[in-house]
Order: structure tokens, then C-alpha cells, then sequence
């Protein structure tokens, strides 16, 4: 529809307000590549649940004429649910500080704010890429992506899935397993556990290092033989900071560095496989400024705090090689 | 210490990508500019783009390497995520983007 002519529009006012979490949304999506990814919603309550029902493997049905009818039991759907996680982010300027002429106002409170807004992110990010099982109780957290994860797995050896347990309602941490250096038979064996489970993985998050493990697979004797050029002396290596856009065997996918997994060997052994219809994140409680801040004293408090959770609307929409070398070839 | 490049401030930098983040002030607005450093990357594509010159897709065919900002700006991350696979393609067939493709031939 057409806009009537000098209808004032908000993209044109100079003096509106911009919400905190939408910044930091539209100046770092990439550094958050999994949470960016995925569909935000709303949740009313600390412990969301969801359910999940699916088919019975296909399998011969011949039947004798005239038998009787026998009728199978019917499984009930699975009942699932994760805990929502209060993250804060927190900082106190003194009112000296808040005045005087300072250097790119690095120290002053709206700087702080948009600082703290990012960095309240990648804790996000970092809350669901991490090994943390759900807990319940008032120190709430929820289940990271590599608790829920036991179908479209590759473990090292003695490794051993995590996943959901309905008795307790938690999720359980995954037992770690030997590291390996990431292969193509690593790839394309979690791509096919997700083909043969109905996954339709489009991304993958994976530490940087691991990004450029992938990049040598061109090399592989089964495919088009090829050599890089090392960057030149000095020069960065900007291959890193890519998305990746790849053919494979099954399907395109798009490869994504996710530099918050490089923080810890822990973080950067996973390489996540992500159908983004399968996972959202919910906040109960937007990432927000707590404007109520009791002012004590000679000095000027912030505070920034969010309350969410990770749905995993069904764990077999995703994938997980687990246990890779993922910051170096040895670690 | 703060970096400014003119009214632009330093907000964040990488130093493994050698992404920067720079933010200004206009009194009313917070403006936000991202730098990538792209040459090595376009100068990589297009070696790798001669080197697999004539070669068929194998397996994990490499077809593109796009600068992170880039791809989400450009709502291919969006697009790829819904299963857009047109709008992807086209935009990666299209020979203005060529620079960030790794991989001759048409998708």
C-alpha cells in the first residue's frame, strides 16, 4: 500500500530511542552464530516444556484374511522441558567519573551499556554451546545443545551422550570421549545419521580452527584435488571470518566460524549441526537494563539482565561431532 | 587508550580476522560501522576459483566464502536457514559476486 505523502515515519525521526537488545542484535550477529541463527520467542514460565511424538519405524504389515484384529499399544509422546537462566551483566561508574572530559568517554555509562550488551550476548551464546546440564532451583540453568543431542551423534571413543531424562526432567551432561582430528567420515556420518532421521541440517557452528579443517576436505582424494596457497608472510588469514557455502552429498550447507566456541578446548571439541526450525531460544525476561537500580553512594550503577531458555523443539533435527581437535592439531 | 579514525571510535577489534567495529555519536543517534579486511580473501577465492577451473562438484564442493557481515546483511544466512535455496543460488550466480565465489560453475 502507498504511503500517504509527508507521512513522518519513524526511519526518518533523528531523536528516537533504540532499544538496547535490537543494537546489539544488528551490529554483532556474527558474533553469536547459533543464537543469531535461531528463531526467538516468549515464554511465560521458568521451566517451558514442549512435547515431542513421532512414527514407528516403517516394517512389513501382511495380514492373513479373515484374522482378528490385535491392537498395538500406543506410546505416549515424550514430555520435554528446560529451565530458564538468569544472566546479568553489571557495572558502577562514579559520578566524577561520569563528568569529567575523558578520552572517547570509554568509562562513561551509555559506552558500558552497549559494551555490556554484547558481551551479555555471547554469554548467551556461550550458555548454548557449553556442557552444562539443566538444573531447576532458584540458581536456574538451562541445557546446553550438547546435553540434549544422542541421536545424530559422533563421539570419541568412551565418549557417551547426554540427552534428556524424563524421570528427573533435567537434562544430563555427555561424557566426554578421546579427542580426534575432525574427517570427512566425522562429516558425512553425522550427515547421514540427520538424513535417515528426517534432519535437514542447512548451518554448522564450529570453532574457528575446526572451520579451517574443513576447508582442507576439498583435498580429499575423492574430490577435486587442490592445494592452498599459504597466506602471504605477515598476511591475515582471512578465510576464518567466513561463511562457508558448501555442496555436499547431502544437501547445501553453510559453515559458520563461531569464535565464542574457541574460548575453551571444552567449547571448541563440539561442531554443532543446526536445522533451525528445531531450536529457538525463549526469554522470559528480555535482555533489558534495569532502570530501578537503587543509587547509593557517590556513583552511578548499571545493570543488565535477561532470564531464557534453549527450546530444543526435537533433538533429532540436529547433530553433533563431538570430541574434536578443536583449537589446534593436538588440542 | 582509544582509536578514532576521524569521528569514528574503535569498538571492538579482532585480531585473528582483523574485524573492527568502530561506533559514532551524533548526539541523537549511535551509528555503527564494520570493517572486514577482505583483500586476502577475494585474492584466495580467486585462486581457488582457477585452481578448481574445469573440475566437476565432488563431495563438499567449497562453492563460496563470504564475508561474515556480508552474508547477514545480504539475508543469504536468512535465506538459507528457510530453505531459499533460489534466492541464495541467484544471488551466488549473479557475476557481481563473483569476488566471493570459490567454485566456478553454476549452481
Amino acid at each position: 500500500m502507498a504511503v500517504v505523502t509527508n507521512t513522518f515515519q519513524s526511519t526518518q525521526a533523528v531523536g528516537n530511542r533504540e532499544e538496547l537488545s535490537d543494537v546489539v542484535s544488528r551490529i554483532t550477529p556474527e558474533d553469536t552464530p547459533i543464537y543469531s541463527l535461531i528463531e526467538k520467542g516468549r515464554c511465560v514460565t521458568v521451566h517451558p516444556e514442549w512435547e515431542t511424538d513421532e512414527l514407528v519405524a516403517p516394517g512389513a504389515n501382511i495380514r492373513e484374511e479373515g484374522e482378528e484384529y490385535a491392537f498395538g499399544a500406543i506410546a505416549p509422546p515424550k514430555r520435554l522441558g528446560n529451565y530458564t537462566q538468569i544472566m546479568r551483566k553489571d557495572w558502577i561508574i562514579s559520578a566524577t567519573q561520569e563528568v569529567v572530559s575523558e578520552a572517547g568517554n570509554v568509562q562513561k555509562r551509555k559506552y558500558q551499556k552497549l559494551k555490556k550488551g554484547v558481551e551479555i550476548r555471547k554469554d548467551v551464546e556461550f550458555a548454548i554451546a557449553d556442557t552444562n546440564a539443566s538444573a531447576g532451583g532458584a540458581t536456574r540453568e538451562f541445557g546446553s545443545l550438547n546435553t540434549w543431542i544422542e541421536t545424530n551423534v559422533s563421539r570419541g571413543a568412551t565418549g557417551a551422550n547426554g540427552g534428556f531424562n524424563p524421570g528427573t526432567g533435567l537434562t544430563v551432561a555427555p561424557v566426554t570421549g578421546t579427542q580426534r582430528a575432525f574427517t570427512k567420515a566425522i562429516l558425512d556420518d553425522v550427515m547421514q545419521q540427520g538424513y535417515q532421521n528426517g534432519a535437514n541440517f542447512r548451518h554448522v557452528s564450529v570453532s574457528p580452527y575446526v572451520k579451517s579443517v574443513f576447508v582442507t576436505f576439498m583435498s580429499d582424494a575423492n574430490v577435486a584435488p587442490f592445494r592452498y596457497a599459504v597466506s602471504q608472510g605477515g598476511e591475515r588469514n582471512t578465510i576464518v571470518a567466513t561463511a562457508d557455502y558448501y555442496e555436499g552429498p547431502f544437501g547445501t550447507v553453510m559453515i559458520h566460524p563461531n569464535r565464542v566456541q574457541a574460548v575453551s578446548t571444552g567449547l571448541a571439541r563440539n561442531a554443532f549441526f543446526i536445522d533451525t526450525d528445531m531450536l529457538s531460544f525463549l526469554w522470559l525476561r528480555n535482555i533489558q537494563e534495569d532502570r530501578d537500580v537503587a543509587k547509593t553512594g557517590d556513583a552511578d550503577k548499571g545493570v543488565i539482565i535477561g532470564e531464557g531458555t534453549l527450546k530444543v523443539h526435537n533433538e533429532k533435527g540436529l547433530g553433533i561431532a563431538a570430541d574434536l581437535f578443536g583449537l589446534s592439531a593436538a588440542s | 587508550m582509544v582509536i578514532r579514525d576521524g569521528d569514528w571510535k574503535l569498538f571492538d577489534h579482532d585480531f585473528l580476522t582483523g574485524r573492527s567495529v568502530w561506533v559514532m555519536e551524533d548526539g541523537n543517534k549511535t551509528h555503527w560501522r564494520t570493517d572486514y579486511p577482505v583483500e586476502n580473501l577475494v585474492r584466495q577465492n580467486a585462486f581457488s576459483r582457477n585452481a578448481t577451473a574445469g573440475n566437476g562438484f565432488g563431495e563438499w564442493t567449497k562453492v563460496a566464502s563470504i564475508p561474515l557481515n556480508l552474508a547477514h546483511s545480504e539475508s543469504l544466512v536468512r535465506a538459507h536457514s528457510e530453505g531459499d535455496d533460489r534466492y541464495v543460488k541467484r544471488w551466488l550466480n549473479d557475476g557481481d559476486n563473483r569476488a566471493w565465489r570459490s567454485f566456478e560453475g553454476r549452481l
